[in-house]
């Protein structure tokens, strides 16, 4: 192990293990395991990318090593930063100025200070707003982005602002938690190179996500992990064709499941006659436009028709305003001129809404004080067979949000919006933080209901190649707004 | 911490704590209603003695045991002071929930409180508690009725930022009404904020009526109530009688020191985020 290069050792993590406390019913304390038998090292100068199904623990050895673990969770093997172990005084000591965070939700950014401010509050030596307007530069955010609060910028904009947040501080050791997610092809491949750039500088990169494409252009090795173990430690070329150098039939699946792979495995699709319906029942948006405030128009005279049955794929460049759209369909917002038909009539609705919105964010879409259970009851959704196919199980209805992961908690998004009397879905960017095995699966399940129920979907996504398995037509955002 | 720990876990050491805060206020309670007239009597010839065995708290210059009027002071002050601070943090939380309505009617309660709060808590008091004819039931209405203004402005606060969340418009979406939502969305995250704000407002409300009892505006002189013992007894500390102030403001302070604790733990039961610290 030591002779594999001249590169030291920087991170080392053995036989870790990582479990909750819980209460049961009323008085009975009980533990829940969540990770064990975890091991990995970093090197100065590695990318390590952690590849795994959403819940296999990916976020909580990144927040293990941090100490930002949540009160009611216990530790145990080895955690080894430089050949010392972790402890929590040293994690204080370390945090922020020896390992660094891109942290995984945009949550993360205080959302009452300017994001120019949010930067600079890290940087501890020379011209702060020059290093910061370099770094903006760096990962493709314009300057005025600075000046903006996190709320105005979209996903995509706010994770590159995390980046650059990161990358300003000398840390040694960078622990990337799923940067790339809601990035737009050009935007991902500038983020890669940076994370490139640093590891040619010297520092370990740890870098988790769930997406493997990306991991194997990024990484020098990849870790695969499933439900809080490891499962395979294996180079970048192993994973070709149908994965036959790889060791562990996990990690086959994982890589099967890519859209560009056997996305759909051996559930066969229902295909059913959709355009034979009558032509008024169909979601119309109907030249809707909208601008914030005294801002520029977003889109002008947005026309789209979804008909039932009908999955139809938009794509776009990050902050072009998909998901203000999205947001105005699903009635969350009120368009400045248009309207939104629901079968020919603007929709006055007692009850569900028919066009039910699937958010990117499962984390913010559910209620962190309420038990999963409750979230279920909420929307009545209690049907166990749909809860099994979409691979819900049991025991995750008495926890709460905090203690799931974004896979997890997106499934019970998803069982949320398939109530039956929704007609028309729209999955914002629903899977983008999701991994290979889940996003298949999910996609399964919304489609086939959608062919079975003729429920007309509304995909927005960033990602060309899942658009193009699931999608009947993909319509470009930019060639719509009318701009 | 740790022996503690071994015996029973976190969630039993909190409903310990509380079970024990609440038997000791009943205790003040049983024992302040079992506390007969007769009691409080006059015993001139025992008049200004120190603590002993059979006066622990001492006695006053009327010869009355410090220990039966501070008991009793106590079970006023506790029953006045609780009462005040429930309704006011039932008002706060209903006009809270009243200002989620719509922008209106927010901009009425907000009015409402800036109004409350440009006006001194003491003289809205008297007038108040004058109004409804002074005694126990003035004291209690008016106290109440003036000290909501805070509270509200705090939650009418919280609740403005969960109403803007994701998951309460999806909860509109799925067709909830506003009394569905603002019963599971919003009186949940409240909560702990209410009980927060009641044990803060438990102290305040007491000395208040210390105050206006101290004005003359409030409960009768013959109540023996804990903010008449006190300010009664400031006459006589200058002559060495320590015990008068002493032992009374001990027990306001422990009694408020219980309501704190009593506080914190049920806040630790009802808040997720807190309870499963170790």
């Amino acid at each position: 192990m030591e002779i594999i290069g001249i590169n030291k050792l920087l991170l080392e993590v053995k036989d870790f293990s990582l479990s909750f406390r819980h209460y049961k019913k009323g008085l009975r304390e009980t533990k829940l395991q969540v990770v064990r038998n975890l091991n990995m090292c970093i090197h100065e100068g590695e990318i390590v990318a952690i590849v795994g199904a959403s819940g296999s623990g990916k976020s909580l050895l990144a927040n293990a090593i941090l100490g930002i673990l949540p009160d009611h969770a216990v530790q145990e093997g080895i955690l080894n930063y430089k050949g010392m172990p972790l402890t929590s005084e040293r994690q204080v000591r370390l945090q922020g100025k020896e390992i660094s965070l891109i942290p995984q939700s945009v949550n993360a950014l205080d959302p009452l200070m300017k994001t120019a401010k949010q930067v600079q509050a890290v940087i501890r030596k020379g011209d702060k707003q020059a290093i910061q307007e370099n770094i903006f530069r760096e990962v493709g955010l314009p300057i005025e982005a600075g000046k903006k609060y996190p709320f105005e910028l979209s996903g995509g904009m706010a994770r590159r602002v995390l980046a650059a947040t990161a990358m300003v501080s000398d840390a040694d050791l960078i622990i990337a938690d799923e940067p790339t997610p809601g990035l737009d092809p050009k935007a991902l491949h500038e983020t890669v190179a940076i994370i490139k750039q640093l590891a040619t500088a010297g520092k370990g990169v740890m870098f988790i996500t769930h997406d493997i494409d990306t991991a194997l252009t990024v990484a020098d090795k990849v870790v695969v992990f499933n439900q809080g173990e490891t499962v395979e430690t294996a180079d970048v070329a192993d994973f070709s064709g149908h994965g036959e150098m790889l060791k562990h039939p996990f990690t086959k699946a994982l890589w099967n499941a890519l859209p560009q792979n056997d996305f759909w495995g051996d559930v066969p699709l229902m295909v059913e006659e959709y355009h034979t319906r009558p032509l008024k029942e169909r979601l119309e948006v109907d030249k809707i436009s909208y601008r914030y405030q005294k801002g520029p128009y977003l889109f002008k005279n947005l026309h789209l028709v979804v008909t039932p049955g009908e999955v139809i794929g938009i794509h776009g460049y990050s902050g072009s305003g998909k998901t203000t759209m999205a947001q105005i369909i699903a009635g969350y917002r009120e368009a400045e001129t248009g309207n939104v038909l629901v079968d020919g009539r603007t929709k006055k609705h007692s009850g569900i809404n028919p066009v039910q919105l699937i958010w990117q964010h499962p984390e913010k879409a559910i209620n962190p004080r309420w038990q999963m259970k409750k979230v279920l009851v909420e929307s009545g959704m209690l049907d166990k067979e749909l809860l099994e196919e979409l691979g819900i199980k049991h025991e995750w209805l008495t926890r709460y949000p905090s203690e799931l992961s974004g896979g997890e908690l997106q499934r019970f998004c998803v069982a949320r919006a398939l109530h039956p009397n929704v007609k028309y879905i729209i999955a914002d960017e629903i899977t983008t933080m999701l991994d290979a095995i889940t996003q298949a699966n999910l996609w399964k399940t919304i489609v086939n209901h959608a062919r079975t129920r003729n429920v007309g979907v509304l995909v927005i996504s960033h990602d060309g190649k899942l658009l193009n398995k699931v999608c009947d037509r993909i319509i470009n955002f930019g060639d719509i707004t009318n701009l | 911490m740790k022996g503690i720990m071994k015996r029973g876990n976190l969630r039993q050491l909190t409903i310990a704590q509380i079970v024990a805060a609440i038997l000791f206020l009943l205790l003040i309670i049983i024992s302040g209603f079992l506390i007969g007239n007769d009691k409080l009597a006059i015993h001139l010839d025992m008049k200004n003695t120190a603590p002993s065995i059979a006066h622990p708290f001492g006695t006053d210059w009327l010869g009355r045991d410090m220990l039966v009027r501070t008991l009793k002071g106590l079970t006023i002050s506790l029953g006045v002071g609780l009462l005040a601070a429930i309704l006011s943090s039932l008002i706060a939380l209903a006009f809270s929930l009243i200002a989620s309505w719509n922008k209106r009617m927010d901009a009425f309660i907000t009015w409402l409180i800036d109004l409350f709060l440009s006006v001194p808590h003491l003289v809205l008091l008297i007038l108040i508690s004058f109004a409804v004819g002074g005694g126990f039931k003035g004291v209690v209405i008016g106290l109440s009725l003036t000290h909501w203004p805070s509270l509200t402005r705090l939650l009418r606060g919280e609740m403005l930022q969960i109403k803007s969340a994701e998951y309460v418009g999806i909860s509109r979406q799925l067709g909830k009404s506003r009394w569905w939502i603002a019963r599971h969305h919003l009186i949940a995250h409240l909560l702990p904020q209410l009980f927060v704000g009641m044990v803060l407002l438990f102290p305040h409300a007491i000395l208040h009526e210390a105050a206006i009892t101290f004005l003359g505006f409030g409960l009768s002189t013959e109540q023996p109530a804990i903010g008449i013992v006190l300010s009664e007894s400031m006459r006589y500390l200058s002559t060495g009688m320590w015990w008068l102030a002493f032992f009374p403001g001990l027990s306001l302070l422990i009694m408020v020191g219980i309501f704190d604790i009593l506080g914190k733990n049920m806040r630790k039961l009802i808040d997720p985020f807190h309870g499963q610290k170790g």
